[in-house]
């Protein structure tokens, strides 16, 4: 099943009075799957409490005291809630809302605020220079073409921390020899602003879009690439959200999506040459690319390509997977229970015996390869991308 | 503090907690003793609807040992302070609740599977354990706990066992005193009982059902054995109509007395049944459909089927074949979740769930049914508990009034005669709901005087300070809806 795509959705949480009403007083049919909820064990820090904390505001029964700012932005905004909720009730969109209430109303915590004073300073959510955005990816823009119809937006997370994704991502589009070039240069691509508009700064995020939006349009790019599902997500979902929208012969795909496309191509790349030892990976779902944009499938095809190896499945998978502890600007404000939940996930990666641990989300990556050693499991963990250009490396080199 | 609350320096015994819980397992925030004000019982969900908060407790602990839960029942002696113990709160008669304020200690972070004995066919599971989260660690082994309440996803097993719990497949699984094989209990003056975990003792009384059904008036259930199965072979779905509720009453008594005990086994009144056949069947005025799922080897599902298929045609039953049953199990919780339906402005609703003999049941239902839509709400029923010798009745209703005074005096009226059919029809007043708030007031009426009196002597020895859980089953603390004599 895949969630309805939320587009052209009214803006107000009182437009959304009577779904908030209806979580609040659900018998809990989700909690079970919320990762905070199962990490705090605190009813308020679930969706029915959150539901009830944006009623009792609306209601004027209760303010935005700080225990209540907090069960608001004590969510990942995964998602998981949906996947159990029968009548499809979109409660984390209305938990944006009130976090949006919770900006306008300056009672944002630090964390948060932390996020919207680096974006707007800098355009990237780590405060990191603009003029530096690139400076991993130096080698990788000698390969990019100017004139290319099709523009990798690489994102924050990728450009600033994990760049092997992002060269990884090349390498596998050279080999299918996809002219490609790179939103790079001083007007170039700038944060997506999908951090911002899930901690609850839409003004930040319609400044972003614009930018981006510009900066895609200035490109004259047809076909829009990310490796970041939030990142895909921004320029699918809410940049519509916020009344903006790219030019019309402009589609937006998460790489896997993309890569799907050309799998003819992609088989003889990925023969693994004869002596390779039989490998075993699980895949993670990333909640912006599986519940938000319904992508499952795509993912699970391309690793199906490799040849000698076993596609692994978590117990909670596709609509049901758990968040890695990443998402809803959740790091941001409670370091502790991010970790907590990515742990949560990799323990779960140990019930699957796999030797690699794989998503299609620099977040997810960033957050397991952290979590990692403090949790003391013999695991590899990847980016989908870097395990097809690692096949495909190896068939080239013979190793 | 809310209102009702018994004083107690909140800030003092909030301190001490931290010390021995660590500060992120203590809560006095408002909007976390809100959040814990509720818990599945439609009044108070119907007055939540309205955003009227009611009682709450004055803080909120998550314990992650049994020694913790030991101190903290200490100090509560010491200071007279009200503990609640909570697991999953999907209760649906208040039995959560924290009427005079005071603690909830809040089971969920002791949620571990601590053994499973697969040569035995035994788990042993801390209180918090969420229905599903066991489920799932079974069915990943190869095993079930049986155990399938509509509330599986919010309720925990340390409520299952206080509420005396059932679940939709009880016939073939049972019920949960019949799989809870050993406890753990802190008692109310915090010593520790272990109940040995064996398949069946005769040395005095068995301990252990002190405790089950207990709704945490008689200590803190801190672990749990439990029988569990081997996931079934087979799994095959049946329907049949009968003309009335007579005829459909005469096959399910037919099924039991040829020895059989399909998993699933459900009989619709009239009411009920249109609304269960919906897309598959119009049915005749009166006729009942009857749901079954066989689930077990394959050669005794063939059995199951082909013999109680013979005995519903010879009953007058229809053959409706598995659809309509397969659809109610895949869409068994649709009702479970809140719609403007029943949470609407106005509306009332809620379900009395009762049980008698055969000899008894049909009458009850009359009487009940007849009772309670002479209130003016409309009801549908089904029974979906059975025994050799009888079974429940779930009287479903579902109403509206003009004002939250007259829903509120409509749903107590309701209550209030539904109950009194069935009383005066020979029925337990409670098959699998338990006791709570709601059904408090009753209690002298279903166990006699001098049974009530026991009661009560067992409460004030077990708990001489009342402080736990009180006001539920009866005891303690008033009621908040007396019934009117």
């Amino acid at each position: 099943m895949t969630a309805p795509r939320p587009q052209h959705l009214p803006s107000s949480l009182d437009d959304y009075a009577k779904i908030s009403r209806l979580c609040s007083l659900c018998n809990r049919m989700c909690r079970h799957s919320c990762p905070t909820h199962l990490i705090t064990g605190s009813d308020a820090c679930s969706p029915i409490g959150r539901a009830l904390i944006i009623e009792l505001y609306r209601g004027k029964k209760s303010a935005l005291t700080e225990a209540a700012v907090d069960r608001l932005y004590q969510c990942n905004l995964c998602g998981a809630c949906k996947a159990w909720c029968k009548p499809r009730h979109e409660l984390p969109y209305i938990i944006e809302l009130a976090r949006a209430r919770v900006v306008k109303e300056n009672r944002a915590p630090m964390g948060v605020l932390e996020l919207d004073e680096n974006v707007t300073a800098s355009s990237n959510v780590y405060g990191e220079s603009h003029e530096t955005r690139f400076a991993k990816l130096e080698k990788a823009l000698t390969h990019t073409t100017k004139n290319a119809d099709i523009a990798y937006y690489v994102g924050c997370t990728t450009a600033y921390r994990h760049p092997e994704i992002a060269q990884a991502t090349q390498q596998v589009l050279l080999a299918l020899d996809i002219e490609h070039k790179f939103l790079s240069g001083p007007e170039g691509e700038v944060c997506c602003g999908s951090p911002l508009m899930r901690a609850g700064f839409t003004k930040t995020a319609k400044t972003l879009a614009e930018q981006n939006i510009q900066a895609i349009v200035e490109s004259n790019a047809k076909t829009v690439l990310t490796t970041c599902p939030g990142c895909a997500r921004a320029f699918r979902d809410d940049y519509p959200r916020l009344g903006l929208s790219l030019p019309k012969k402009v589609r937006v795909y998460h790489i896997t999506e993309f890569l799907i496309k050309h799998q003819k191509q992609l088989v003889p790349m990925l023969n693994a040459v004869a002596e390779s030892a039989p490998t075993s990976f699980v895949y993670h779902d990333p909640c912006h690319l599986g519940r938000e944009l319904g992508v499952y499938e795509q993912p699970r095809q391309l690793l199906r390509l490799i040849p000698n190896s076993q596609l692994l499945e978590f117990l909670h998978h596709k609509e049901y997977a758990d968040c890695c502890g990443g998402g809803g600007a959740l790091p941001k404000t409670f370091s502790v229970l991010t970790e907590k939940i990515t742990q949560r996930r990799l323990a779960a990666t140990a019930d699957t015996s796999a030797e690699y641990l794989l998503s299609a989300c620099p977040n997810c990556k960033r957050h397991f390869t952290a979590t990692l050693p403090s949790h003391g499991q013999t695991l590899q963990i990847l980016d989908i991308m870097e395990m097809l250009a690692k096949v495909i490396k190896a068939r080239t080199t013979g190793r | 503090m809310s209102k009702s609350s018994i004083a107690f320096n909140v800030n003092r015994v909030k301190r001490q907690l931290e010390v021995w819980l660590g500060k992120e397992n203590v809560s006095a925030a408002e909007v976390d003793r809100i959040c814990y004000s509720r818990d599945a019982w439609p009044l108070r969900l119907i007055r939540l609807g309205r955003l009227v908060l009611e009682s709450q407790p004055d803080l909120i602990v998550w314990p992650q040992t049994v020694e913790q839960i030991q101190k903290i029942v200490l100090l509560a002696n010491q200071e007279r302070i009200p503990l609640i113990p909570v697991s999953g709160a999907g209760g649906v008669a208040g039995g959560t609740l924290a009427i005079t304020g005071g603690i909830v200690i809040d089971l969920k972070k002791m949620n571990r599977v601590l053994q499973f004995d697969t040569n035995s066919l035994t788990v042993t599971v801390q209180p918090g354990i969420l229905g599903q989260e066991l489920e799932e660690y079974l069915q990943a082994r190869g095993y079930t706990s049986g155990h399938f309440p509509s509330s599986i996803y919010s309720s925990a097993y340390g409520g299952f066992a206080a509420t005396r719990s059932a679940g939709v497949l009880s016939s073939k699984y049972g019920k949960i005193e019949d799989v809870i094989t050993g406890l753990e209990v802190v008692l109310p003056t915090s010593e520790l009982l272990r109940t040995k975990a064996v398949p069946r003792s005769s040395m005095g009384p068995d301990l252990k059902h002190l405790f089950i059904g207990s709704e945490g008036a008689f200590g803190i259930i801190t672990e749990i054995t439990l029988r569990v199965a081997p996931q079934s072979q087979a799994t095959q779905f049946a329907s049949y109509l009968f003309p009335d509720l007579t005829s459909g009453m005469a096959a399910v008594k037919q099924i039991f007395r040829h020895d059989l005990k399909p998993a699933l086994i459900r009989l619709y009144d009239e009411n009920e049944t249109r609304f269960v056949l919906g897309r598959f069947k119009s049915p005749p005025k009166d006729a009942c459909a009857l749901n079954l799922m066989y689930s077990a080897t394959k050669e005794l599902v063939r059995l199951e089927s082909r013999t109680i298929k013979r005995v519903c045609i010879d009953e007058g039953g229809e053959n409706l074949g598995p659809g309509p049953s397969k659809h109610w199990w895949e869409n068994r919780f649709d009702l479970y979740y809140p719609s403007s339906l029943n949470m609407g402005p106005g509306m009332l609703y809620d379900v009395l769930d009762v049980a008698a003999n055969y000899a008894n049941l049909e009458k009850m239902y009359w009487a009940m049914r007849e009772a309670i839509e002479a209130t003016g709400v409309s009801t549908m029923s089904h029974f979906s508990h059975f025994y050799p010798d009888g079974g429940n009745i779930y009287v479903i209703f579902i109403g509206h009034a003009r004002t939250p005074e007259e829903v509120e005096t409509k749903y107590e009226e309701v209550w209030q005669v539904g109950l009194e059919a069935a009383h005066q029809a020979g029925g337990t007043l409670s098959h699998q709901h338990g006791v709570g708030l709601l059904k408090a007031p009753w209690m002298p009426i279903e166990h006699g005087p001098s049974g009530f009196a026991l009661l009560k002597a067992i409460k004030a020895h077990l708990d001489p300070n009342n402080i736990l859980n009180p006001g539920k089953l009866g005891l303690g603390e008033k009621s908040t809806t007396p019934r009117k004599e």
